[in-house]
């Protein structure tokens, strides 16, 4: 058997001990420790933290409709989330396993052929699309025997099913990330990829919006999509709905033609994957090492006069530290990609529904008796925008320069961190509460429009200054990680509850105006004495921190 | 043997390499020297398969690097500048990998990444990981990486980056050597002195072309200069370094 297997990789120009030899480097790789030091975050635990965060999703998700759904419609919406989960994880967190830079480095001038090193990193990509399709599906499989009109065939046959569905999705994007390669160099890739993992955010958090309008009808709660619209053969996942209802029930017409599709997809695309992308594979990586051989241009700088800076700033920034830590945040904000499309999305998500609102109609005065949750709904997800802003701001592709925190005489290391969180509020912040300011008085008077604005900017700082406490590190001086996103996504979830404090308050001082003033008052001193902690504490682990730590 | 034929490669409008052609014959140490963004890297680059060159070719151990690329990738060895490794592997982990790429057999394998980690006195240290070593430990482990399958043709762009001097004389010392049995060594580097003192012969490269070819013999006939460092400042019109660290060191101390 062994032995046939052998014969039957080297017919296909596949070198069976540089396979495995690959292929267990890699996965030894991806399980260890990342960095010597000791509090380094485990490869394994961000992993296994990416399995919770999809288990969770996977249990909201179907516990929230299986009661409400028939057969096809839970399988689309578990099949569409789990497809678009797989997609977004594989383009944004694992993409690095389809052409490593670092496989450019050490690899490429070693005997390996094209198709032997497409194939080793295929099966170590296979094993995160089966592990994380697990985890997305698993437990919808189960519930899904509860669904109406279902029975229990219905486990072992989504669970296959849905295994394809994530193995087409994953060749979608071996497919996307492969062409973007060949046809723009590494630079404009890593461009097109943070614009892609804002594309996928927005989906993912304004998805369920689209929900109602692509259902047939939602009576008495039931929600029941439309299963022989065209739409349905232009959404993969709705081509794999169809397999699974056609095993269910039976094949109709519509659900032959939607299982073809996705049988006929998959098979397409994993011989293109095969055929194609093998052969190509060390054209790609040759592509990769390209990137340090680029010449670029210097970007024209704009040129201010330091007085002119120093103006602007009314004294908000104080010279030392909080300047370095100014400029230096302003600077990576602008040109460093990866820390530019991990923040500013989060930005996007309240804008977007505020937006999302208005169009609908829901989105009306607080201070009315008329108003629902709708309104202060996408102004509380500002909290995000906190989070993420604190998640983030301490890594960058660059962070290993960070070791002149260190060797400097730096007196005041909060200084830096407080110089980095002071233009984010000023430069960003602000202008966002600006923008939100503009769009409220669309809806109500600009006086109304300005307090909503106001108390809501209140809290934000709070949440703010609250998250600031757990701040432990310069900003920019540690390394992106794989999963990362994927706990981010998983902590912010586990920040739910914070919602319900400052969805409530705002919903009280909007029914008792009079206490508006006094709230915000008091929220402010909260923010006062909540910036003294946080400086302190900060500066306190700052000092024993260590580099590369 | 190497032979490079009108190679040649581009980024964008600069012509980083530029229709370099020579030869370098087996037995030979033959020193590649430039100042910075001169386009050694990028000939290396080329010559191991890591980029694709936009004109020309090479012909290494009689075997096309365009046509046939795995055939050449068998018979070198490189040593990177960048020195990138698999630092979350140890040692034996990675040079096993290595190994097996090649297909060097199991028992020999071991025995061999054993003696070469004892040369390098990296005893003891072969179960522990390598994000955990110096530069000169993982630099150790990079020259050791494109040894290990005993190439007939090497490449080594700085590979005395982070050794100690001990470990600096064995390399020196290793390359010469291993000339005298015959095998190719293609050695780019900085240090004038190091590639005075091991290469046969020194091609100095300038704004992608050769500007100079010989032994430092036949260089120091064409220039009238007596040290490699003095020919190197002529053929690529430096010569004025004196002036610049005169004010450097005045705009230090003001």
């Amino acid at each position: 058997m062994k032995a046939m297997f052998r014969k039957l990789l080297q017919k296909y120009a596949i070198d069976p001990i540089q396979l495995k030899a690959l292929f267990v480097a890699s996965l030894k790789m991806d399980f260890r420790k990342k960095g010597f030091s000791p509090k380094g975050r485990s490869q394994k635990a961000t992993f296994w933290y990416t399995i919770l965060s999809y288990g969770m999703i996977s249990i909201f998700l179907a516990a929230g409709v299986f009661k409400v759904t028939d057969v096809a419609s839970y399988s689309f919406l578990i099949l569409t989330v789990s497809m678009l989960m797989m997609a977004m994880a594989i383009i944004i967190e694992f993409h690095e396993i389809i052409v490593n830079p670092l496989d450019a480095d050490i690899l490429s001038h070693r005997p390996i052929s094209s198709r032997t090193f497409f194939i080793a990193r295929l099966a170590n990509l296979f094993f995160y699309v089966t592990t994380m399709g697990a985890a997305l599906t698993l437990v919808p499989a189960v519930i899904g025997i509860w669904v109406k009109g279902s029975h229990w065939s219905f486990f072992p046959l989504f669970f296959t099913i849905s295994w394809l569905a994530n193995l087409s999705a994953a060749a979608y994007m071996i497919l996307l990330y492969t062409f973007l390669i060949k046809i723009v160099n590494y630079d404009r890739l890593k461009d097109i990829l943070a614009y892609i993992q804002i594309a996928f955010t927005f989906l993912m958090i304004l998805g369920y919006q689209f929900v109602p309008r692509m259902s047939e009808h939602i009576q008495s709660g039931q929600i029941a999509f439309a299963f022989k619209s065209a739409w349905n053969f232009v959404i993969p996942s709705a081509w794999f709905t169809g397999l699974m209802a056609g095993m269910m029930s039976g094949f109709s017409l519509h659900f032959l033609a939607l299982s073809v599709m996705a049988i006929g997809s998959t098979i397409i695309l994993l011989m293109i994957a095969f055929r194609n992308i093998s052969l190509q594979y060390a054209g790609y990586l040759q592509k990769i090492s390209e990137k340090t051989e680029r010449f670029e241009k210097t970007p024209k700088q704009r040129i201010r006069t330091v007085a002119a800076k120093k103006r602007w700033r009314f004294g908000w920034i104080k010279p030392g530290e909080e300047e370095i830590g100014y400029e230096l945040t302003a600077r990576y904000l602008r040109r460093d990609r990866t820390l530019r499309t991990r923040l500013f999305p989060s930005f996007g998500i309240p804008l977007a529904m505020l937006v999302f609102f208005l169009y609908d109609g829901s989105l009306k005065d607080p201070f009315s008796n008329t108003a629902g949750f709708n309104t202060i709904f996408p102004l509380i997800f500002l909290v995000y925008v906190a989070f993420f802003f604190h998640e983030i701001i301490s890594t960058c592709e660059n962070w290993s320069a960070s070791w002149i925190y260190w060797s400097a005489p730096v007196q005041k290391p909060a200084g830096i961190f407080w110089g980095g969180a002071k233009l984010f509020l000023s430069r960003y912040v602000l202008i966002y509460f600006l923008i939100i300011l503009a769009i409220l008085t669309i809806k109500m008077s600009l006086v109304h429009a300005f307090w909503v604005t106001l108390i809501n900017a209140v809290i934000f700082l709070d949440y703010f200054l609250f998250l600031a406490l757990f701040n432990s590190h310069y900003p920019l001086s540690r390394p992106f990680e794989r999963g990362q996103s994927n706990m981010r996504f998983l902590f912010s979830m586990l920040l739910l509850p914070v919602f319900v404090f400052g969805g409530g308050l705002e919903y009280l001082v909007f029914r008792f105006p009079e206490f508006l003033l006094p709230a915000i008052l008091i929220l402010l001193a909260v923010f006062f004495i909540l910036w003294k902690w946080a400086d302190h504490l900060i500066d306190q682990r700052l000092k024993k921190l260590e580099y590369g730590a | 043997m190497i032979e490079l034929r009108q190679l040649t490669r581009t980024f964008g409008n600069l012509m980083a390499v530029d229709h370099v052609t020579f030869t370098v014959p087996s037995g030979q140490v033959c020193g590649y020297l430039g100042p910075n963004g001169a386009g050694k890297t990028t000939t290396i680059k080329m010559l191991t398969g890591l980029i694709r060159p936009a004109g020309g070719t090479a012909v290494i151990e009689g075997f096309d690097i365009l046509k046939e690329p795995i055939e050449v990738k068998k018979r070198i060895g490189y040593v990177p500048e960048s020195g990138a490794l698999y630092e979350k592997l140890t040692p034996m982990e990675y040079l096993q990998l290595i190994g097996r790429l090649y297909h060097i057999e199991e028992a020999h394998l071991k025995h061999r990444i054993d003696e070469f980690l004892q040369l390098f006195q990296l005893e003891g240290k072969e179960n522990q990981r390598m994000d955990a070593f110096s530069k000169g430990m993982k630099q150790k482990i990079v020259i050791v990486s494109a040894l290990l399958h005993n190439p007939d043709v090497m490449f080594f762009d700085e590979p005395l980056n982070g050794l100690d001097a001990g470990s600096a004389l064995l390399v020196k010392e290793l390359i010469r050597k291993l000339a005298d049995q015959g095998k190719t060594i293609f050695y780019s580097s900085h240090i004038l002195e190091v590639v005075e003192k091991i290469c046969d012969r020194v091609v100095i490269l300038d704004h992608g072309r050769i500007v100079a070819d010989g032994s430092i013999q036949d260089l120091r006939r064409m220039t009238a200069e007596s040290s490699l460092e003095d020919i190197f400042s002529q053929v690529t019109h430096s010569e004025d370094m004196e002036e610049i660290a005169e004010a450097f060191s005045k705009l230090i101390t003001s």
